[in-house]
């Protein structure tokens, strides 16, 4: 996806594109070499299920809460593995899901630039009351007319047409007054994404659901399906092809149940994950590491209806909101805003 | 997700399979392992492996025993890195199992020709008794470390898939070694 980019010409502010995207391709193809290191050299450092050395290690969330339904009792790793996964989600709040989990590369692959965030809304189309968007374009193209009316409304400041919405307590001979002294550069209030602040949706009774099952039968039973354990469990099956001869039918159904999920099911991430929504859950107390947009660079602070960062961002939310914990980190926004005003500090 | 469960109990699969010491509990096995991977990584014997959806849905990807590639030197690595402790620390090689050995009349070299002593030899802990001129089982000092099945010369030109994957002498589960 990153190939699409460098080859096509790119203008001067847009060369931090795919800087972002780069590393975390990096990142995610690290965690699965680091696999392939403990399948040869035996390191026991493990894969999305359990990361760590020797006793101390992060799990996965999910799997450990399963754990502590089925009856049995856990040993005392499960609470330290939960802790440390929850203060990482404190720390970098949902970037496992854009930095490791392999199903948006998986969409992407399998999809061909249609995947998870691709999900995105053109400039053109606000989201409707239930959230969905009221069309959905190719991503490609979608970025690129994203620009275009950016571009074409700095040019003949026909954004300015629109009447951005002016507080109540502001009076009529203050707001004629205000309109011609800001005539040319009168801030646009922020539009907001989808999927700002703290919600519940299908993701979290799709959590509620595997918890109960797992209470009702016993075994983790998310961990059968999940695509993120699956497609570890392909490269491990593939591995044994190799080192023992060892065909079995898990070479098949393994990735073909993760495909089916990632692919058949569009919107796996966002409506169907009961691991985001774990995580979700978790990252509404996220401070650290949240995108932080300079409102003097800003193009809407400028006049311009720019939608640029909403409209590129995968998981529908405004970074110019305080409270939008389903976001992962993905820096697609601080990649695509035409002044480069978004940032990613430690602090906001 | 219930569906999911369901199917997953349907097609558990009759297998019972040889857990790393300290799983040998089944249900909490099951209950507790998340098939994260780490102690088939961490084995430096190599003679855990993971269980394929051939041994049954919810065993698929779990690990399990396998002496054809490495015995078990009770080094305890496996259960130091289970992150749920599906695998108990703990394991005591004097006292608990992690199955028994089980002679094969039919392919042991011993009975067939005579001659091999090869798992006698192998046993660290005096448990196989070569006096009757064939091997037998002590079976309340066996452990199930698997020494004498990863030595044992027999079938070991055939264990390739779609041919008898059975040595001259088998660690078995100790239900399995009594009957």
């Amino acid at each position: 996806m990153n190939d699409n980019k460098s080859k096509s010409p790119e203008r001067g502010e847009r060369t931090a594109r795919g800087r972002i995207s780069k590393a975390r391709g990096w990142v995610a193809l690290a965690f699965i070499g680091s696999v392939g290191v403990g399948l040869a050299l035996h390191t026991g450092t493990g894969t999305y299920s359990a990361f760590g050395i020797d006793q101390i290690a992060a799990i996965c969330p999910l799997g450990a809460l399963e754990t502590l339904l089925t009856g049995q009792t856990p040993t005392w790793h499960v609470l330290v593995g939960l802790a440390i996964v929850v203060v990482l989600v404190l720390l970098f709040g949902k970037a496992f899901c854009a930095w490791l989990c392999p199903t948006p590369w998986l969409q992407r692959l399998f999809r061909r630039g249609d995947g998870c965030d691709a999900e995105v809304l053109s400039p053109a189309a606000k989201p409707t009351e239930d959230g969905r968007p009221q069309s959905v374009e190719p991503a490609e193209s979608n970025r690129d007319e994203g620009f275009r009316t950016v571009e074409t409304e700095r040019a003949d400041g026909s954004s300015l047409d629109q009447e951005p919405e002016q507080p109540a307590e502001v009076g009529d001979a203050e707001q004629v007054e205000q309109q011609v002294e800001n005539a040319s550069v009168r801030a646009l209030p922020p539009v907001g994404g989808a999927r700002d602040g703290f919600h519940l949706d299908a993701r979290h009774a799709v959590l509620g659901g595997a918890l109960v099952s797992t209470a009702i039968f016993g075994f983790p039973v998310f961990c059968l399906v999940c695509p993120v354990g699956l497609s570890l469990a392909t490269i491990i099956a593939v591995w044994h092809l190799f080192q023992f001869n060892e065909l079995t039918w898990g070479l098949l159904v393994f990735p073909a149940i993760t495909i089916a999920e990632v692919v058949l099911l569009k919107h796996w991430c966002h409506t169907i994950c009961p691991l985001g929504a774990l995580i979700s859950l978790i990252s509404a107390g996220n401070r650290t590491f949240r995108p932080k947009v300079d409102e003097s660079q800003c193009l809407r602070e400028k006049g311009a209806d720019c939608t640029a960062c909403i409209t590129v961002c995968p998981e529908r939310v405004d970074p110019h909101m305080p409270m939008i914990p389903e976001c992962t980190k993905c820096g697609k926004c601080v990649e695509h805003c035409p002044v480069q005003a978004i940032k990613i500090p430690f602090l906001k | 997700m219930c569906a999911v469960g369901g199917v997953g109990v349907a097609f558990t699969g009759e297998s019972q399979l040889l857990r790393p010491p300290g799983g040998q509990d089944e249900d909490r096995f099951e209950s507790l392992c998340l098939k994260c991977d780490r102690c088939r990584s961490v084995c430096p014997c190599s003679c855990l492996t993971i269980a394929t959806l051939e041994n049954g849905v919810i065993n698929a990807r779990t690990p399990r025993i396998d002496f054809h590639k490495g015995y078990c030197n009770f080094c305890g690595k496996c259960a130091d890195v289970c992150p749920t402790g599906a695998i108990l620390p703990g394991f005591d090689p004097d006292g608990d199992k992690i199955g028994i050995a089980v002679v094969d009349h039919d392919e042991c070299l011993a009975f067939r020709g005579g001659g091999c002593e090869r798992c006698v030899d192998a046993c660290p802990y005096d448990a196989i008794d070569f006096s009757a001129s064939y091997p037998v089982v002590d079976a309340s000092r066996c452990n199930g470390c698997g020494q004498c099945e990863y030595v044992c010369p027999s079938n070991v030109l055939r264990s390739f898939s779609g041919s008898r994957s059975t040595r001259g002498i088998n660690v078995c589960l100790e239900d399995e070694a009594a009957s």
